[in-house]
């Protein structure tokens, strides 16, 4: 996490240039010891934290061209750090930012000035470990990492109902707009450009190039360039720790990174720790063991929070963002606990496998036939195709067949953007969003046509990774973050095919194949998955009393948002509900939470509309 | 919570079993799994008596024979009311989930009220001379709603006794990927797989649940036990010939299909029936033993708690 405030303004707005010294000055003031100018001209001024994290630092380009937030690496087999001196600033700033993504990469937010200065980008890098958000006052645009660091502006944020709505009812949800009406949103990947004009939002790195246009269609090949570029990647990011807490569950993709730290000589540096559900079928202890066994590194292993009454006293100490996150009021609960340990062992790191399933492509869809004889004129291995797609996706082999053929002529539909849940069910009438299917389209969707059926799921999938992690600022000692969510490594995953990614009929099949040598043969072979149903079912009976009284008579309610009625029975504990309802459920708590922690605060406070 | 008059209220709906999804359209194994109704009946009535609650995390179950007696049946009275013998039920967190073989329904009760009920309820015929004990008033909406769906009966009619085994906890998984079995090799049970599938589909189409159910038990009534490494072997063949039958997969097809492949050489293990709760949802699966031979990909088996073993 690394915080930053960038101010842009027209050059001829001595509005926005006066408001924009008093923002400066005082940021400065609240917290001299923290914030430090990274770069003031007219037009364009940027403060930044001393970062937290020994990986992130600030690069400013020359000539005051801009100014980049993060990390950076060249896009090399060695992934070198790179320094300010290093970066071509004319270049990066001529192409608006293309520049960076087609030839580094990293965690980063860009702030470029145009060269005559009549013009601003800010671009936010596909991996989206670095949040961006902005908001326009008056003229003066204003661009965070954190919400809280702007208390000291005249900010004043009304609740967006139609985005509350939208939450609960249609999951997961990544648009530009935001719980607060006056607070826009970049997503991964997106660049902001403001002119006199306004401001225009484009999506510059765009995966659907990647996919249409570098194919690795050779097997070998592509398992070869899958395992140097995970271990590349996670090289690249330990370097700059002394010790590393590694979150394992006992699945793959958190193995894979325990392997590669260990055959990178990195095993020393690591202590792991695995979550787990006392005396239920949630426990993967055992997998857990065994990956640390086999990378000789030590292993905590720490019980899974389930009381319902911390976790209703935690909802409460989730910091304010502009968006509620249903993730965080899990994660809080583990905090404490990683916390203690990173101390303990003195970490300054805490990583996850996380990314794996988008990547190395946990899927069970039967696309990967259609994407065979899509991108093949003599399909000569397809009914070994089918065959696999079929036991993947346990359909028969006909369906499969019918569904490829109807895709090769084109007439087969996309595949459908899989929204979880049936949220619909808990929103009063009036509230159910009016949002157009253009609005809530994926960007990536939109002239992809010609992008296989399976591919294109893939980029579903990816969309929600890539925006859904929030750090949990001022709480999370480290930052939790996953290096497998990478933009090289997710480059080459879009460019090797489905079929062999899912080689064989498995999910994550080349995966499997790629890092055999490195993860223990029981987690290889494993094809079932963790859960954490039994924990999310204590924590919603056990803390009960707290969300009957928030959401039964809470903001949600009163703002004609939910409908009191459909959700008394879930509560009250005289119905239970179903798998569909389960995301909705805890959409409709981590709202009210956020709605209430928002209007409790003092500043920037935040108004019902109406 | 119950305000003012007792209200009950169910909703039932039973998804269509055998459709194919549509073209395009993946669901997952869970979706695809649930042959029964899925949504959550609630019953919401004013129980006066509050008898044990489940607050543990555990799922259990609770047979007849350990539940306790209420003061009102005595020895010279006796309860009103049977359940029904195509009625299985167990309870887990809170609630108490209750499969009709005959109607091919779930229905789910907060447990407090279903148990303050159960003094009430025997499974046992008696002779028509023993007088009934009474019913509490708030039990009665309850009553009458379960008599109406004939999950309950009243005392005095002869009915077979009820089957409450239970399955020793999964542990083991046969799936396609630890398959060894050649294709080729395989293929020479095509024939009888194909007859399997078309028997079980049959089954599902045209027969109700309850012939279905009493068909396979009788089946196993006089047979030895099966044999793990045949079940093993014969299980894997079927599950690399399965993606050729023209069904989708639905765990009580898989299910009914795989018990039919095995019947053809004396091999009959048990199926089994389990839901759960928050979310509720249902499955089934085949299992011999700890070993599971016919679930999705994800040994859903262990997080279900089981309901009805034939």
């Amino acid at each position: 996490m690394h915080h930053y405030i960038a101010l842009a303004w027209a050059t001829n707005d001595m509005r926005a240039a006066r408001e924009a010294r008093r923002v400066r000055e005082t940021l400065l003031q609240s917290r001299g010891l923290c914030w430090r100018t990274v770069l003031d001209v007219d037009g364009l001024s940027v403060c930044a934290k001393s970062p937290v994290d020994a990986a992130m630092c600030t690069y400013v380009l020359a000539d005051n061209l801009g100014v980049i937030v993060g990390r950076l690496f060249i896009q090399d087999q060695a992934s070198t750090p790179v320094r300010s001196a290093e970066l071509p600033s004319a270049k990066i700033v001529e192409t608006n930012g293309n520049w960076l993504l087609e030839h580094y990469w990293g965690r980063y937010v860009a702030v470029l000035r145009g060269p005559k200065g009549d013009r601003y980008s800010v671009l936010r890098d596909c991996s989206g470990q670095i949040p961006c958000f902005y908001a326009n006052l008056n003229g003066l645009y204003v661009f965070f990492a954190d919400v809280c660091d702007l208390e000291h502006l005249d900010l004043r944020v009304t609740l967006n109902e139609r985005y509350l709505a939208a939450f609960i009812s249609r999951q997961p949800l990544h648009v530009r707009e935001t719980g607060l009406r006056e607070i826009t949103e970049l997503l991964a990947g997106d660049c902001v450009t403001i002119e006199a004009t306004g401001a225009c939002h484009t999506h510059m790195w765009n995966p659907r190039s990647i996919v249409a246009n570098r194919t690795m269609d050779n097997y070998v090949q592509a398992r070869t360039a899958l395992t140097g570029l995970t271990e590349n990647v996670i090289a690249a990011w330990a370097r700059f720790y002394r010790r590393i807490l590694l979150s394992i569950s006992g699945g793959l993709d958190s193995a894979i990174v325990l392997g590669c730290l260990k055959r990178l000589g990195l095993a020393d540096r690591v202590v792991c720790v695995t979550q787990y559900t006392v005396d239920t079928s949630d426990d993967e202890r055992l997998y857990a063991r065994s990956a640390a066994r086999m990378a000789g590194v030590s292993l905590t292993e720490l019980p899974r929070v389930s009381d319902g009454v911390l976790f209703a006293e935690k909802l409460r100490r989730v910091p304010p963002d502009p968006k509620p996150d249903i993730s965080k009021t899990n994660r809080i609960l583990a905090l404490d606990g990683l916390n203690a340990l990173a101390e303990e062992f003195g970490c300054d790191a805490l990583w996850t496998g996380q990314g794996g399933d988008q990547i190395f492509l946990q899927a069970h869809h039967g696309y990967g036939a259609a994407d065979y004889l899509l991108q093949h004129r003599h399909p000569w291995r397809l009914p070994n195709m089918i065959y696999e797609s079929a036991l993947l996706s346990r359909n028969s082999v006909w369906s499969i067949l019918s569904q490829a053929i109807c895709y090769r002529f084109r007439k087969g539909r996309a595949p459908p953007v899989v929204l979880g849940g049936r949220g619909a069910r808990f929103l009063a009438k009036s509230a159910i969003p009016a949002y157009s299917e253009d609005s809530l389209a994926i960007p990536w969707r939109v002239g992809a046509e010609r992008i296989p059926p399976g591919k294109l799921d893939q980029l579903d999938i990816l969309l929600d990774l890539l925006n859904r992690h929030k750090p949990i600022v001022g709480l999370e000692r480290p930052y939790e973050q996953h290096p497998l969510i990478s933009q090289p490594l997710i480059e080459l995953s879009l460019q090797i095919p489905t079929y062999h990614l899912l080689r064989g009929g498995r999910q994550r099949a080349m995966a499997r194949d790629a890092f055999v040598d490195r993860v223990p043969p029981s987690i290889i072979m494993r094809e079932d998955k963790g859960g954490i149903n039994d924990q999310v079912r204590s924590l919603l009976r056990g803390s009960a009393p707290y969300i009957i009284e928030s959401l039964m008579d809470g903001s949600l309610v009163s703002l004609g948002i939910l409908d009191r009625s459909s959700l008394e029975g879930i509560l009250c504990h005289e119905e239970t509900f179903t798998k569909d309802e389960q995301f909705p459920l805890f959409a409709c708590i981590a709202a009210e939470a956020w709605a209430q922690n928002w209007r409790s605060k003092p500043a920037p406070s935040a108004a019902a509309h109406n | 919570m119950a305000r003012g008059k007792p209200r009950v209220t169910f909703s039932w709906k039973r998804t269509t079993a055998g459709t194919a999804p549509p073209h395009g359209y993946n669901r997952s194994p869970e979706e695809q799994c649930a042959g029964f109704a899925t949504r959550k009946p609630s019953v919401q009535t004013r129980a006066n008596s509050r008898l044990r609650e489940g607050r543990s995390n555990r799922p259990y179950s609770v047979s007849f024979l350990s539940r306790p007696r209420n003061p009102r049946c005595t020895e010279m009275t006796r309860p009103p009311y049977r359940l029904a013998p195509s009625v299985h039920w167990c309870t887990l967190h809170g609630f108490s989930v209750i499969l009709d073989e005959e109607n091919d329904k779930y229905l789910s009760i907060p447990a407090r009220q279903f148990e303050a009920l159960l003094p009430y309820v025997t499974s046992e015929p008696s002779p028509d001379t023993t007088q009934h004990c009474e019913l509490p008033v708030e039990l009665i909406p309850l009553t009458n709603e379960l008599l109406a769906r004939r999950i309950l009966a009243p005392d005095g009619i002869e009915n077979a006794p009820r089957d409450n085994r239970r399955m020793p906890k999964p542990e083991r998984l046969i799936s396609t990927a630890d398959a060894l079995v050649p294709i080729g090799h395989a293929l020479r049970y095509g024939p009888i797989f194909i007859k399997a599938c078309t028997v079980a589909d049959c089954c599902l189409r045209f027969r109700a649940f309850r012939k279905t159910t009493s068909r396979i038990r009788s089946r196993k009534r006089t047979i030895p036990a099966p044999s793990l490494e045949k079940l093993v072997y014969l299980s894997r063949i079927f599950a690399i010939l399965r993606p050729l039958y023209p069904r989708s997969y639905l765990c009580l097809f898989d299910c009914l299909a795989l018990l039919e492949f095995l019947a053809y050489w004396r091999q009959f293990p048990s199926w089994v029936f389990g839901v759960a709760i928050d979310p509720f949802d249902a499955h089934c699966w085949v299992q011999h033993d700890g070993v599971v031979f016919c679930d999705t990909h994800r040994f859903g088996a262990r997080w279900y708690s089981q309901i009805l073993v034939i």
